[in-house]
């Protein structure tokens, strides 16, 4: 009987021996409420570091601070520049465009130039330092946020770490992708002819729009010149960044998705209308750019795309089909 | 007294077992393999920004990307057994940290040949399938040219009499696919990583059984079969084991 035991007790002291225990947590321990993000369907992996992992108090206070201008000391905020209804970009008049805040929890480059390529906390990080210059002494004085802080990341003093990363969950929850293509993708809608047909030339050699503009991101996070000017005299590029001769003239490449609610594109906001800018891929490309990219300067494409009124037409409905009203209109995403 | 040593018995050896049971280990008799892909043009470095290297049919020019698949690896024992594996590899030679990958649990031997696809297998080659991360992502290939992904992307620019004009060698369909046969005897050791270096001559896609002439059979190789046809001839033998 005693040695029954012992072969019991035995057992069940290997059992829990080998049971693989999770590593002791650096984090405080708080009560946090785990959330997961409806990622939309065919869309890439997610990059979510470790230790900011998705809960609903994290996110609830980056999305109260990304609308609060207690973050700068200009009375601006985040949402002074990013309109929701316009795909989270604006056209405040300023000698650069303003990228949009969507999808950005799949980008490895930020900012036009890529001056930063650390990830979205560590983005939000300059942000919070360097752009806004955030006052933390004013956001350690506010009680509710000392409060909220308390409940998100168990602290009692507020850094900018904390603030950076609670704004990165809410950047990571700016997700669109229920556009009209979704849609189709999905099978739930037909695109009419035409916007099959500009899909057609997105997609071909046509257009051959996908290779920058390509996966259902509508960007390969990566930089290109594509010919905007023949020379760069103080705006260099991603050059500014990186110093290499080779990256003079390269901008990062913005998605597509939402294009049609933008009032500014390319980096310096010089073409107002996806009109204009599918003018520029038709005729106006400088094709004696440095660091040109290799796609915009082959030989059957010497003189620009070359498409007709029609196929202009076409290719800017198939754009259209971007739009993602679901997005622009979720009241998740809006000033709580 | 015989409890005592009974008990006193057990108290030493349920740690020891307790060590023994958890402790991780390959399986008996298997080791892996590690390989490193590096590159050259014809031995010359592989560099951006200038025009250092020469095609053979005579066009100055210089690379800006190199991106590709290796899949279906398959390492043939001296007995004649082969290890498979079905990993999909992306590959950036300008990214180091792509290319570096290892092979586990392979049975320990003489091993007379790697294979393995140059791109992505048929099975594993369908659109959307494969967007575990943006860089594979970025290789999708079009449904409306025939889906799946690219197997490579090979961009830069050549001088074509002093005028400067780019060229983009992407392969991709089912049909492209090339199957590489390295012989290369090595081994594999118990509980040992053997290195292995597969070097890829980038100027043998230009050569070798066919020349590759960027205006006569295209600066821009997508969905044109010639294009890709000499290619996928021309790729066969662009690596090299060490």
């Amino acid at each position: 009987m005693k040695k029954f035991f012992i072969v019991i007790l035995f057992g069940f002291y290997l059992i829990g021996a080998c049971r693989k225990d999770p590593p002791p947590s650096t984090e405080p321990k708080l009560k946090q409420t785990p959330i997961t993000l409806d990622i939309p369907r065919f869309f890439p992996e997610m990059i979510i570091p470790k230790d900011n992992k998705m809960t609903k108090e994290r996110l609830a206070l980056g999305r109260k601070l990304y609308y609060d201008p207690i973050l700068s000391n200009n009375g601006r905020s985040c949402s002074s520049c990013h309109f929701q209804a316009e795909g989270f970009t604006s056209d405040p008049g300023l000698p650069t465009t303003v990228l949009p805040h969507v999808n950005l929890g799949w980008s490895k480059n930020f900012l036009w130039k890529g001056r930063n390529d650390q990830g979205l906390e560590n983005v939000m990080l300059y942000e919070v330092e360097e752009f806004f210059q955030t006052d933390l002494k004013k956001i350690n004085s506010d009680a509710t946020y000392k409060k909220d802080f308390k409940d998100a990341f168990g602290v009692d003093e507020i850094t900018s770490k904390e603030i950076a990363y609670s704004l990165a969950q809410f950047f990571r929850s700016l997700i669109s992708g229920n556009s009209r293509y979704d849609q189709y993708l999905r099978n739930e809608i037909s695109l009419t002819q035409e916007e099959m047909d500009g899909m057609e030339i997105f997609f071909t050699e046509t257009g051959d729009c996908f290779h920058c503009h390509g996966s259902m991101l509508f960007t390969d996070n990566d930089f290109h010149n594509t010919g905007l000017d023949s020379v760069f005299n103080t705006d260099k590029g991603r050059y500014d960044v990186t110093g290499k001769t080779s990256d003079i003239g390269l901008y990062k490449t913005p998605t597509l998705r939402n294009a049609s609610l933008r009032k500014r594109f390319m980096h310096d906001g010089r073409f107002t209308s996806l009109e204009q800018v599918i003018e520029f891929y038709n005729s106006g490309v400088h094709m004696n750019s440095p660091n040109i990219d290799p796609l915009m300067i082959l030989p059957q494409k010497e003189n620009g795309l070359m498409l007709s009124q029609e196929q202009k037409d076409n290719l800017l409905a198939f754009l259209k089909t971007l739009t993602d009203v679901s997005f622009t209109t979720n009241p998740n995403f809006s000033k709580p | 007294m015989y409890l005592m040593k009974k008990l006193t018995l057990i108290l030493i050896a349920i740690p020891l077992l307790t060590l023994w049971g958890c402790k991780k280990e390959p399986k008996k008799g298997n080791g892996n393999a590690s390989f490193k892909t590096t590159y050259n043009i014809d031995g010359a470095a592989l560099m951006t920004d200038t025009f250092a290297y020469l095609s053979e049919a005579g066009y100055e020019y210089k690379i800006t990307r190199v991106e590709y698949f290796l899949s279906g690896f398959r390492l043939k024992h001296e007995d004649g057994n082969i290890y498979m594996s079905e990993k999909v590899l992306y590959i950036n030679a300008f990214k180091p940290e792509t290319n570096t990958f290892t092979f586990k649990d392979i049975p320990s031997g003489k091993y007379t040949e790697i294979a393995f696809y140059f791109g992505i297998d048929s099975a594993h080659n369908i659109s959307r399938s494969l967007d575990a991360n943006i860089d594979m992502a970025n290789m999708s290939w079009p449904d409306q040219m025939g889906g799946g992904y690219h197997f490579m992307k090979f961009e830069g620019v050549f001088k074509n009499n002093d005028k400067e004009e780019g060229f983009a060698m992407h392969l991709g369909n089912n049909k492209n696919l090339i199957d590489i046969h390295l012989n290369h005897s090595f081994e594999i050791n118990i509980d040992n990583t053997s290195s292995l270096t597969l070097s890829m001559n980038l100027n043998e896609w230009f050569k070798n059984p066919e020349v590759y002439d960027f205006v006569t059979d295209g600066s821009y190789s997508m969905n044109k079969p010639p294009a890709m046809q000499k290619l996928k001839k021309n790729g066969a033998d662009i690596f090299q084991v060490k």
